[in-house]
């Protein structure tokens, strides 16, 4: 498995150094934007298999992308990006469409985008599986779990978009959300809607999606305020392993984040808080926060460090009422303390090492727990090494 | 004698003062009505929230790829680093929001470039020859 992912890796690759060396060319003759990355990654955990068999050391964490645009006017523009990834069992390499969209830009407080467009949900998950465009491997996972990235990730539907005056940027939008049921995060919520029984002939749809975005750049430079907020209902089938079926009927689910963002010349900070509501609470509100700064070094080196928490169920953080049921009360938190470094070398490439000590097991998925000895221990680590070549 | 070197420190300073604002011109098409731009305006159009000129015209925005002046005014202007600059393009291309300004290596091509297009907007050294362009003044941001 491990040799057929590599030459997947091997083959975009190639294929990326192909584009990279005809990029002048082909983007001359047809006036088109193209710009792609390609990122491998290595990570090595104390205990505890994290989205792969971490346990071991893993090489099975890799993304590959490759973006075209086009202005058709100057106010009139057309993209999309081709994305695929692995990570453990989840992605191997299956290419997806990750965005596609027509941009309108008539005015400075007005733009509208239609497609399938990246969710603004807090400072990072657009840009979640671009590996250098931030300082650290992963995004703060208290707050981006990957745990529901592929729920999150992205909306077919349209937004508004724009500039406002008091130096405020705003996204507004409605949509629907891809559910693959396959996929980890719909599994998961899967699961805990048959009660962690086994189930067959599952079916998730997103039935209302809005949200929207706005962020306060303020006077102080390089500080910004943001928002996100966004509601959802799904509907969807399932059938237990006895025959009986189950109707899913989720109204009312909805996410806050609230973020901070300061930066100055060498070093940043950033800090966000996020909490889900589910009404009638039908299922587990997850809810997290964290912060973070970076401080570069020189062009080369940027050092980063972050402490994050996450908990399973904002009502309950210290696991009481899990405990109430047999399960480890760790299974309810996940605090990671991290530490890493950036390497820039030249302006395309990028190599970060990183170091988390990790109190709690709230963000591994339930796949990933093989036995109840796993289970028992709450304090363990992650090595994480990545290397990205972009253009 | 103290008095003396004072005063000639003095000068200097000033002068050195005057050529460091002299030393970076931003230039638009002759025909752009538009007089002057505060520091935050110039930010708002590097960064892709300004797109249209007071007229309604389509701003377009291009760089010079010459590191002492393009950091110079990336600081002075929108308040990032060439880094923090790039970086930001790069976050816009790679989530479908937008395409970063086009650079050219030479001020003759960024010259040329807005003398013949009707919204461009460009920087360059205040020795260049301004031919077929005007510059614009830059107005500090009222508080």
């Amino acid at each position: 498995m491990l040799r057929q992912k590599t030459g997947y890796s091997y083959r975009y690759g190639l294929l990326l150094m192909i584009l990279v060396v005809c990029k002048p060319v082909w983007a001359q003759l047809r006036d088109l934007e193209v710009h792609g990355f390609i990122s491998q990654g290595y990570l090595d955990s104390s205990e505890h298999d994290y989205w792969a068999p971490t346990q071991d050391g893993t090489f099975e964490f890799s993304e590959v992308g490759l973006n075209i645009s086009k202005s058709l006017r100057d106010d009139l523009r057309l993209g999309m990006q081709f994305f695929a990834r692995d990570l453990g069992d989840i992605g191997n390499h299956e290419v997806v469409i990750d965005w596609a969209l027509g941009d309108y830009r008539p005015r400075d407080e007005l733009g509208i985008r239609v497609g399938r467009i990246k969710q603004p949900i807090g400072l990072y998950n657009q840009e979640r599986d671009v590996d250098f465009l931030r300082s650290t491997i992963w995004v703060p996972q208290s707050v981006y779990p990957d745990g529901n990235r592929d729920i999150v990730l992205a909306y077919d539907g349209f937004s508004i978009y724009g500039h406002l005056p008091g130096d405020l940027d705003y996204e507004l939008y409605t949509g629907s959300l891809n559910m693959d049921e396959e996929s980890p995060g719909t599994e998961s919520l899967l699961m805990s809607l048959a009660g962690f029984l086994p189930y067959v002939d599952p079916s998730l749809k997103s039935d209302k999606l809005f949200g929207g975005f706005l962020k306060w750049n303020t006077p102080l430079d390089g500080l910004s305020l943001g928002g996100t907020f966004y509601e959802l209902d799904m509907s969807g089938s399932l059938t237990l392993f006895d025959g009986t079926p189950v109707l899913i009927d989720l109204d009312g689910i909805s996410l806050v984040v609230w973020s901070l963002d300061y930066q100055a010349e060498n070093w940043s900070f950033t800090g966000e808080w996020s909490a889900y509501s589910v009404q009638d609470n039908v299922l587990s509100e997850p809810a997290g926060w964290y912060v973070q700064a970076t401080y570069r070094i020189n062009d080369r080196v940027e050092l980063n460090a972050g402490y994050n928490e996450f908990f399973g169920n904002k009502n309950d953080k210290d696991g009481e009422l899990i405990a109430l049921l047999g399960v480890p009360n760790h299974l309810a938190w996940q605090k990671d303390t991290g530490i890493g470094a950036r390497i820039d070398l030249g302006t395309s490439w990028t190599v970060k090492l990183e170091w988390h000590e990790i109190d709690g097991i709230g963000l591994i998925a339930a796949f990933d727990i093989p036995n109840l000895d796993n289970l028992l221990e709450p304090d363990w680590n992650y090595f994480g090494a990545k290397a990205t070549f972009h253009f | 004698m103290k008095q003396k070197s004072f005063v000639t420190c003095w000068i200097l300073l000033m002068i050195s003062a005057h050529l460091g604002a002299q030393d970076l011109v931003v230039i638009v098409h002759p025909e752009n009505e538009t007089r002057f731009l505060s520091k935050k305006d110039l930010q708002h159009i590097y960064l892709n929230k300004k797109v249209r000129w007071n007229d309604g015209g389509r701003i377009v925005p291009v760089m010079l790829q010459r590191a002492e002046l393009q950091e110079s005014f990336l600081a002075r202007n929108v308040r990032k680093t060439p880094r923090q600059f790039s970086t930001f393009w790069k976050r816009q291309i790679f989530t479908g929001k937008g395409v970063p300004p086009t650079s050219f290596t030479s001020e003759q091509e960024v010259i040329a470039f807005v003398a013949r297009t009707p919204g461009g907007i460009g920087f360059v050294s205040g020795k260049a020859s301004l031919k077929g362009v005007r510059s614009i003044e830059i107005q500090e941001d009222s508080s």
